[in-house]
């Protein structure tokens, strides 16, 4: 079964790209991708001038991540030889890159096209460290600033959105006319672990980058979105812990995948398993290609304004008794859940007025909505 | 691939290609588009061609530079010296002291030191004192923004573009009478940094009173020229000072004369360092990328030296951006210590 995908005039492998990060910072981080089966490798960022780390710079909280990394810390010649020694298969190299000029950008992608990278992916809008605030965003510099590049080199470039810029219909176009391929989105979200109430102090040092399973979700939607405002191919990224993650990932339209935090928390392994997780369930459901599944869900996803009211009520569909949970009763500002004399959790409909969430929260589906 | 190859390909004698790299004008328009088009598209780039047949490599670069008492200087000697080593190549080294003549005999010196190829910076060399270099083909990087000859490699740091946005955070933190004080040794620099604020005080809507002197780029340069300024009644509400050695300077003036920076005295400085954010107050600045500059000009010479230079197109530059390290001393009161624009 092949579940190959074409990317800008790629081929890929599979959907599984890994995202850029200090898991691909070296020749053994790229290539221990590569052989657990990344159908491309996205190198750590890529400067003129490397930049040292700061210890420490990984962050965890529950399960939020934060990271404070933002170059790579190798010289562009430590790179040459990087992408010369690594034993690349039949996996892409994709080379994340950030300059400060049109002019810088334009001479580290031609440089690094020369080196063999198969693709180019800016890093544009990283939430960590300060940048020329033109730049990153909307601005009317940000067109030449990428037409630059785009002109200079002949491979394919794609654009890493944050959310911010992801958002934004107008910064999609200028990217589209400046001449880029395809976008990665989204990029770790500008966060901060919290505060240390008692010394008054903030819990890291700088803003970190917030990644991991809680950012999904605005994933997910943009990558919903930026179907709606581009035909450019999206490559998702954000939170993908899971092959379902994958698939409904692709199911939303992303043409490929990225892996980021889950190589950090898990390992290099866990490439391999998502890979066959994935291949395996498109198999089992006969499924003989990605198209077949690429955007599936997208008719299903309507505007707000779409929506037909339904007149939907709490009705008890089996009967609950547990005095150890009242999920239901605390989620109801309507106060239509109550205990009646027998112990017994009773939905009153005349109450509800059918917001769902006692069903969502219900841990036994004792609630259901029923018309009215 | 060689000339040879490429004369091939284009069908036309080895002699035409040579005449289409050094003598692109004694070429038939259309004969020359065609071998362009080919060396193109094998990346193949003349200055390679022109080693490959002349000069056995030396693995040796020179670096000339004006002065090596500044962080600016010393920063982009270091990303030279990084990127040589690198690149196995030794680094030849002179001071120009901002010398034409010493600055010449350099050039003479390194070409009999059979060098691969010369990084200048901020050069006060005309075209004709280069011709030797240009005949030889020798490849060549310039770190500044002066242009001798069209063909020439620039990298340079769009000062101009930092200055404006200094003075524009001047003029928002609601200062009227702005001064700067210019490296008196470099007229180049200040050239671009004087274009900058002109943009900013164009672009506002505020009027605002401008002068600028020149003065010693030493911290004796900047105590000396604030003392002049407090005697002669005549300080401003900001300074904007050519580095951070003359802002020092400036600060110890304004503080001897009880002068409080920033109540009184706006200073900015239009080089960063790492003194200026352990300063009292910490010192708002420019960060130049000095040692980024260093390293892409060593690697373009090395492009150039080794027939990897990217563009057949030339010339091309190379310009990178600076930074405003917004601290405390022109009167910026949030909380958080430093922040950028």
């Amino acid at each position: 079964m092949a579940y190959d995908v074409n990317l800008s005039g790629m081929t890929l492998k599979n959907a599984i790209i890994t995202a850029a990060g200090p898991w691909a910072g070296n020749a053994e981080g790229i290539q221990r991708c590569i052989d657990a089966g990344a159908a491309a490798v996205i190198t750590e960022t890529i400067c003129l001038e490397e930049r040292q780390r700061i210890s420490p710079r990984l962050f965890m909280k529950d399960q939020q991540l934060f990271n404070t990394m933002l170059y790579s810390n190798l010289h562009l010649e430590e790179w040459e030889r990087v992408l010369d020694r690594i034993d690349r298969k039949d996996a892409k190299i994709i080379c994340s890159i950030w300059g400060t000029s049109a002019s810088e950008m334009a001479y580290l992608g031609k440089k690094l096209e020369n080196m063999g990278a198969d693709a180019l992916e800016i890093s544009l809008s990283a939430p960590i460290g300060s940048r020329n605030k033109l730049i990153g965003y909307h601005s009317p510099d940000t067109e030449d600033f990428i037409r630059a590049l785009v002109d200079t080199v002949d491979i394919p470039v794609m654009a890493k959105l944050s959310y911010e810029s992801a958002s934004s219909p107008y910064f999609i176009k200028e990217l589209e006319n400046a001449g880029v391929s395809a976008f990665s989105a989204i990029d770790a979200l500008k966060g901060l672990l919290g505060v240390d109430l008692e010394k008054k102090r903030v819990l890291m040092p700088t803003y970190g980058g917030y990644t991991g399973t809680n950012i999904r979700p605005v994933s997910l939607a943009m990558t919903a979105m930026l179907r709606q405002y581009s035909r450019l191919p999206v490559i998702s990224s954000g939170g993908v812990l899971h092959f379902e993650h994958v698939l409904e990932f692709l199911m939303l339209g992303a043409t490929a995948v990225q892996l980021a935090s889950v190589i950090q928390l898990y390992g290099y392994d866990i490439i391999y398993s998502i890979i066959a997780s994935v291949e395996n369930w498109m198999a089992s459901h006969g499924y003989k290609s990605i198209d077949d599944i690429r955007g599936a869900a997208l008719a299903s996803l309507r505007p707000f304004e779409d929506i037909v009211p339904r007149t939907l009520v709490a009705t008890n569909s089996k009967p609950c008794t547990r005095t150890d949970c009242t999920l239901c009763k605390q989620s109801c500002l309507k106060e239509a859940i109550t205990r009646n004399d027998n112990g017994e959790i009773v939905a009153d409909t005349s109450r509800c007025d059918g917001c769902g969430l006692c069903v969502e929260r219900c841990p036994d589906q004792s609630i259901r909505l029923s018309w009215r | 691939m060689n000339i040879k190859r490429i004369a091939e390909l284009a069908g036309v004698s080895v002699a035409t290609v040579s005449r289409v790299v050094n003598h692109p004008e004694r070429v038939r328009d259309e004969t020359r588009e065609h071998v362009l088009s080919v060396m193109q598209q094998y990346n193949f780039t003349p200055n390679w061609f022109a080693r490959s047949l002349n000069l056995e490599s030396s693995n040796t670069i020179a670096l000339l530079i004006p002065g090596i008492e500044t962080d600016f200087f010393q920063q982009i000697i270091s990303g030279v010296e990084t990127v040589a080593g690198n690149k196995e190549y030794a680094v030849l080294f002179g001071q120009t002291n901002n010398y034409p003549t010493r600055e010449a005999e350099f050039v003479d010196m390194m070409i009999n030191r059979k060098v691969d190829g010369i990084i200048q910076v901020n050069s006060r060399l005309n075209g004709e004192e280069t011709l030797l270099m240009q005949n030889l083909e020798l490849p060549r990087v310039h770190i500044g923004k002066n242009r001798v000859c069209t063909s020439d490699t620039l990298c340079y740091v769009d000062i101009e573009e930092g200055a404006r946005r200094m003075t524009r955070h001047l003029i928002e933190l609601g200062h009227k009478i702005i001064m700067a004080l210019f490296d008196e040794a470099n007229s180049n620099t200040s050239e671009q940094a004087f274009a900058g604020i002109n943009r900013a005080l164009r672009d506002t809507g505020h009027t605002i009173i401008f002068s600028s002197a020149q003065a010693e780029n030493s911290v004796r340069g900047g105590y000396l020229a604030v003392q002049r300024l407090i005697q002669s009644k005549s300080m401003p509400e900001a300074l904007i000072a050519a580095s951070d050695l003359q802002a020092i300077g400036a600060m110890k003036a304004a503080r001897d004369a009880h002068i409080n920076i920033p109540d009184d005295l706006a200073l900015a400085s239009l080089t960063d360092s790492a003194v200026c954010s352990v300063l009292s107050p910490a010192l708002t600045a420019l960060e130049l990328p000095s040692k980024r500059l260093g390293m892409a000009a060593a690697r373009m010479l090395i492009d150039q030296i080794e027939g990897t230079l990217p563009y057949v197109d030339m010339p091309h530059d190379l310009i990178l951006q600076p930074k405003l390290k917004i601290r405390e001393s022109c009167g910026n009161t949030q909380d958080i210590y430093e922040w950028f624009d």
